[in-house]
């Protein structure tokens, strides 16, 4: 039992349905919350940029840190621990436009494109997400029940109202045209 | 040309990149990272979409794209192991289909109320000959893309 | 959801392989994946596949298509009473609001426009056959 707590280019797993998982501070970089229903393991990933060639380095100490490396070691994990990588399903946070608007310093951007990317390559599907906007957000998931929530900080996010206190269902993912 | 044409022009331009761009990062995970007139890439570019369109407008539209952004395209549509990449013939059936695409969707927003027929997307290799009309050359986070697109003169 | 028979009419085999993943990933009950690249081709599958007790459950279609077009498909196929029912999901770049109204008019049950994300094709899935 208890509150397992990711740091920034971490990456945990648990099956212990007491336990719940959480991240904080969400700005540009990407929470990637997944459960499988089936198997009950959820996992929870907080990278940080999006290509691991910028620094293999960096990213064979830290593989958690780059969405190319990390995304991989999340779902791998989740499958040593039970998981069916056709059952687990996402849900992402973060990728907001935190420094100053430039495009060719749109990290969280950049992150969010390289998460559904790795994500799509890897044969998983994303459910939901909460991403952009210029707040800083927390993803949690409780492992008993598979429950994601976000929390927000700061304005400018376009993520639902809140039904429960302090924190926020994760909103429908945007689609353009849809009707 | 007349001042409305000109503006015309830039909104059509400014509709094609952003049809582009919205149809790059849903579909194909990537971005745009500059645009202009001219495109940074060695001419002539080794593959070309063409789409024809009639109906309420009738034109055409061209894509090319280079060898880095087509592989890498078609590898992130189709989801395609990284290191073996997609083959040469689901390259080319991808690139039409993203041809067809930014040029739908380009359609959609120039002409919110027109009602348009497309032609099955024509791969060519080399590109061939210029089109006049609207053009933007891009660079995407991985190679480049050139956009043309020629409405034809509506009888007055 | 019962094990599902679709079909996927599309010209461009890229859009096919497209539509087949997502269906594969969202976790869909899927038996029978049938392929067609036109109009034409579409109505001779459901010719063939739709019949008792093998119904088809469901059919992604294109509006641009050489030879016969996804208006010109979903209008031929509501003619035929044994298989006006089978819902029709239409995916195309074409998303003027004519297009998505005549779509309507004609009896397709639901609009999807280019680009979209695979969540976005498995929410209307699921819409359409939980609405049946």
């Amino acid at each position: 039992m208890g509150l397992i707590v990711v740091g920034i280019s971490e990456c945990r797993c648990s099956a212990d349905k007491e336990a719940s998982i959480v991240t904080y501070a969400l700005g540009s970089c990407i929470g990637v919350g997944a459960f499988d229903p089936g198997s009950g393991v959820a996992g929870l990933l907080h990278f940080l940029l999006p290509d691991s060639r910028q620094d293999p380095a960096r990213a064979e100490a830290q593989p958690a840190s780059y969405a190319d490396t990390g995304i991989p070691l999340l779902i791998r994990a989740m499958e040593r621990m039970g998981a069916d990588r056709r059952r687990i399903r996402v849900r992402l946070a973060g990728g907001a436009q935190i420094l100053t608007d430039n495009a060719q310093l749109a990290v969280g951007k950049r992150n969010y494109l390289a998460a559904r990317k790795l994500l799509w390559q890897m044969g998983v599907m994303v459910e939901m997400e909460a991403v952009g906007g210029t707040v800083s957000r927390n993803l949690g998931i409780t492992v008993g029940t598979g429950e994601f929530w976000v929390q927000m900080r700061g304005t400018g996010g376009n993520d639902a109202g809140g039904t429960h206190p302090n924190e926020t269902p994760i909103r429908r993912v945007p689609v353009a045209g849809a009707r | 040309m007349t001042e409305q044409l000109l503006q015309r022009d830039e909104v059509m331009a400014a509709e094609l990149v952003g049809a582009a761009r919205d149809v790059l990062n849903v579909m194909f995970f990537t971005d745009i990272l500059e645009e202009g007139d001219e495109c940074a890439c060695p001419k002539p570019f080794p593959l070309q979409v063409r789409v024809s369109f009639s109906g309420d407008q009738a034109g055409e539209f061209r894509m090319a794209v280079d060898d880095v952004a087509a592989g890498s395209l078609a590898g992130s549509f189709l989801g395609t192991d990284p290191v073996t990449g997609p083959t040469a013939e689901e390259t080319d059936q991808v690139m039409g289909e993203l041809g067809n695409m930014i040029c739908g969707a380009f359609l959609s927003r120039f002409e919110k109320e027109g009602l348009f027929a497309l032609s099955s997307p024509e791969v060519v290799r080399p590109e061939e000959g210029e089109l006049p009309g609207v053009h933007r050359g891009l660079e995407l986070m991985d190679g480049f893309m050139d956009l043309r697109v020629y409405w034809e003169p509506q009888p007055q | 959801m019962q094990s599902l028979r679709i079909l996927i009419v599309d010209d461009s085999p890229a859009m096919r392989a497209y539509v087949r993943r997502t269906v594969q990933l969202a976790s869909l009950p899927v038996k029978n994946v049938f392929e067609a690249g036109n109009g034409l081709e579409a109505l001779e599958v459901v010719a063939k596949e739709n019949r008792e007790p093998n119904k088809l459950d469901l059919i992604f279609a294109d509006l641009n298509m050489p030879v016969m077009n996804g208006e010109e498909f979903v209008t031929k196929l509501r003619e035929d009473e044994r298989d006006a029912k089978v819902p029709i999901l239409i995916i195309s770049t074409d998303a003027t609001q004519k297009r998505v109204m005549r779509l309507r008019e004609l009896g397709a049950q639901g609009y999807i426009s280019k680009p979209c994300q695979p969540e976005m094709i498995r929410l209307k899935v699921q819409q359409i056959l939980g609405e049946e």
